[in-house]
């Protein structure tokens, strides 16, 4: 099933190569302090981008200065080979779902919808009945037909948002561009829409950019994920390579439900073996590990550690780190157990029958075992992995 | 033990006890405002309603008369010209107050250079009294040594006569140049306000769709900025039918009774001619008329503008 995709990907990103798609080049911006900082992307023909990263990271500006509301300050912008930056905002044929829904407040929810729609086409006459029909399968896909003729104000915020993405979704533009568009919706809408979306985006071939401040939301809605940080992009990778192979801190922490776990300390050699020692507690590297470990002995670095790669196991147990329980959290299909390692709190994703085992009794001795597979290093100064560090496809189950 | 407690309400948050508790907490709240309301409009309302169905003449109130005053007002052909005259006077000069201003309010939503200074400016007719503004304009306009007759009416013979207030036939055209003169400035500034206050998410949505600047104006503007219209133009249709101050400062709704408003007739009837009964009578069914008006046009604007 993933050898098609990969093939598609990898036909995009030649297509891509060939100035058609997306390329944003050494983009910067500053308002009064700089808010995009060189910003190089790509985007294929009908691959979407998610491009994810904490609130006021860039994210809007970005997808602004693509739809053409705001100048980059330097850098290029091209679609297709076009210099879209030479493009007014209104030829640019861009599809942009605003996360602040940016709806027609006196026009009803079908209205809003057509709007675009009746803009490009000038005159009402020319949207023929087809464009209502496919409003009216869009407006049942997310939900909402049974509020075609409401006005925006009587619409809740999760609703609005569905009315803006129908808006966006309901164009064939050169480029779409969504931002947040599925944040404000509940959990089972997300999922339902999550996998709905991406079927319709398959079957086109703008390039897509779709922003998201939730990095799981990112990795199963983009075909590559692009994280960006204080302006900066930190990685560009597919989904498998921003999970596995986070480039920095501030990527792996913002990958994760509950977030990585990650430890101070330093390393080093000894008999032959690489330990990681964070205080008292000491964790021989695996040998994937342990080349990258070489170069940064005795300097401050960081482990990182995901919440399913770590194990409770008997407190006697060989190398069993000594823990305390500090909270038990049944989620029923796994649970959450956080416990104390020196001071420093980690979270344990397990079964729950492994939490049943470690009881409710806080302060309760507990042994911790960290899964090689799944353990990362960091220069705790720069914040970037260690090179070479990167760990090996992992076995490791799911995450759940 | 509760005694106590049942007995001292115990307040949590060292806030009022509870409002509800004190019935009478609201009706002292909007005591003021009733107070004044009843005496300054109320009363003199009753007393003129009262004073519309008695013969006051003379300022001697004798006996009730039913309605007489309002079948003798009726069948004054002068009565029904000060509605004319009214009418021509807001028909004229409120569509035209409307689009200039808000064609004005369009330009100053644009970036302009020297904004800020010009929007005080354009406060000053507003502000000024309109006993001054018709003051101003009877100097600017008198006979012969206005500024303007003088340097512009005579010197190109634009009119036969020295004064334009001495002509029946452009008397009122001068008083509705006045009223335009002196309003538009406000309602540009209340349509600029208005359009500062309009959300930018639509335009910005507009803007990446490609929508034309008559697409935006019609499609968007426009319907957002409907209600301000309604309310502005509402009062303005009122205000101006009920004019006087310029009317009478600079006609005094002569020559003759060619720019004889409702109220400069109300005035006359009552100063003039003490007709204290018809003159109520006279201030009443301008009153009726302009409360079914209100009433249907804002019935209207509901349903057909979402206004109010």
């Amino acid at each position: 099933m993933n050898a098609p995709l990969k093939t598609s990907l990898a036909a995009r990103s030649a297509e891509a190569s060939n100035g058609a798609g997306l390329a944003i080049r050494h983009v910067s911006k500053s308002f009064h302090a700089p808010v995009l900082a060189d910003i190089n992307l790509e985007v294929g023909p009908g691959e979407v981008l998610a491009l994810t990263g904490p609130s006021g990271a860039g994210k809007t500006t970005l997808c602004r200065i693509l739809a053409g509301l705001e100048r980059a300050d330097s850098g290029a912008l091209s679609l297709d080979g076009a210099d879209l930056a030479a493009v007014p905002a209104g030829r640019r044929r861009v599809a942009f779902m605003f996360e602040s829904y940016a709806l027609y407040p006196h026009m009803t929810v079908r209205q809003n919808v057509l709007s675009p729609l009746l803009a490009a086409a000038s005159n009402s006459r020319a949207v023929g009945a087809s464009s209502h029909e496919a409003i009216d399968g869009m407006l049942d896909l997310l939900e909402i037909q049974r509020l075609s003729e409401r006005l925006p104000g009587a619409l809740s915020g999760g609703q609005k948002q569905r009315v803006a993405l129908a808006r966006a979704l309901i164009q064939a533009p050169a480029l779409l561009l969504l931002d947040e568009p599925i944040s404000h919706l509940d959990a089972k809408l997300r999922h339902k829409l999550r996998g709905e979306i991406r079927r319709r985006l398959a079957a086109q071939t703008a390039p897509v950019l779709w922003s998201t401040p939730d990095g799981m939301e990112a990795l199963s809605v983009g075909d590559r994920v692009a994280v960006i940080a204080g302006g900066r992009i930190e990685q560009v990778g597919t989904p498998e390579d921003i999970w596995l192979r986070p480039a920095s801190l501030q990527v792996a922490r913002l990958m994760g439900d509950p977030p990585i776990n990650l430890l101070p300390g330093k390393l080093h050699a000894e008999n032959d073996t690489t330990f990681f020692q964070h205080l008292s507690s000491r964790i021989a590297l695996p040998a994937a590990l342990v080349k990258a470990a070489e170069a940064a002995t005795d300097n401050a670095v960081t482990l990182g550690v995901r919440p399913n790669a770590v194990a409770l196991v008997a407190v006697d147990a060989a190398g069993a780190l000594p823990a305390e329980l500090y909270s038990n959290e049944p989620f029923g299909k796994h649970a959450i157990v956080t416990v104390d390692l020196g001071g420093l709190l980690l979270k344990v994703k397990t079964s729950m029958q492994d939490a049943a085992r470690a009881g409710e009794q806080i302060g309760r001795p507990l042994g911790l075992s960290f899964l090689s597979e799944g353990l990362m290093l960091f220069d705790s100064a720069t914040g970037r992995a260690l090179p070479g560090a990167e760990a090996p496809k992992s076995n490791l189950k799911p995450d759940l | 033990m509760t005694t106590v407690s049942d007995a001292v309400p115990v307040d949590m948050h060292g806030a009022l006890p509870a409002p509800r508790e004190r019935f009478w907490y609201p009706y002292l709240l909007i005591a003021p405002s009733m107070i004044t309301l009843t005496v300054v409009s109320l009363i003199p309302f009753i007393y003129t309603v009262y004073l519309s169905l008695h013969a006051a003449k003379f300022g001697r109130v004798t006996e009730f008369i039913g309605v007489d005053n309002y079948i003798q007002l009726l069948t004054d052909g002068r009565f029904w010209n000060s509605i004319g005259i009214a009418l021509v006077f807001v028909g004229i000069a409120v569509p035209i107050e409307f689009m200039l201003g808000l064609a004005g309010a369009l330009v100053l939503n644009q970036q302009i250079r020297g904004r800020s200074i010009l929007i005080p400016l354009l406060f000053m007719p507003t502000m000024m009294a309109p006993i001054v503004v018709g003051l101003l304009w009877k100097i600017m306009l008198a006979g012969s040594w206005g500024f303007i007759s003088y340097n512009v009416l005579e010197r190109f013979h634009l009119i036969g006569q020295t004064s334009v207030f001495a002509s029946p036939d452009l008397a009122l055209y001068a008083l509705i140049f006045v009223d335009i003169w002196q309003w538009t400035p406000f309602m540009m500034l209340a349509f600029f306000a208005g359009l500062q206050a309009l959300p930018l998410g639509p335009y910005r949505a507009a803007a990446v769709d490609g929508a034309n600047g008559v697409q935006i104006f019609f499609n968007i503007t426009l319907p957002m900025l409907t209600p301000l219209l309604v309310v502005i133009g509402l009062l303005r249709f009122i205000d101006a039918f009920k004019v006087f101050d310029t009317v009478f400062v600079l006609t005094g709704g002569g020559p003759g009774i060619a720019t004889e408003t409702p109220s400069i007739l109300a005035n006359k009837m009552t100063f003039e001619f003490w007709n204290i009964g018809e003159a109520s009578a006279l201030a009443v069914l301008v009153w009726i008329a302009f409360f079914a008006f209100c009433n249907i046009f804002y019935q209207v604007a509901k349903k057909r503008l979402n206004a109010f």
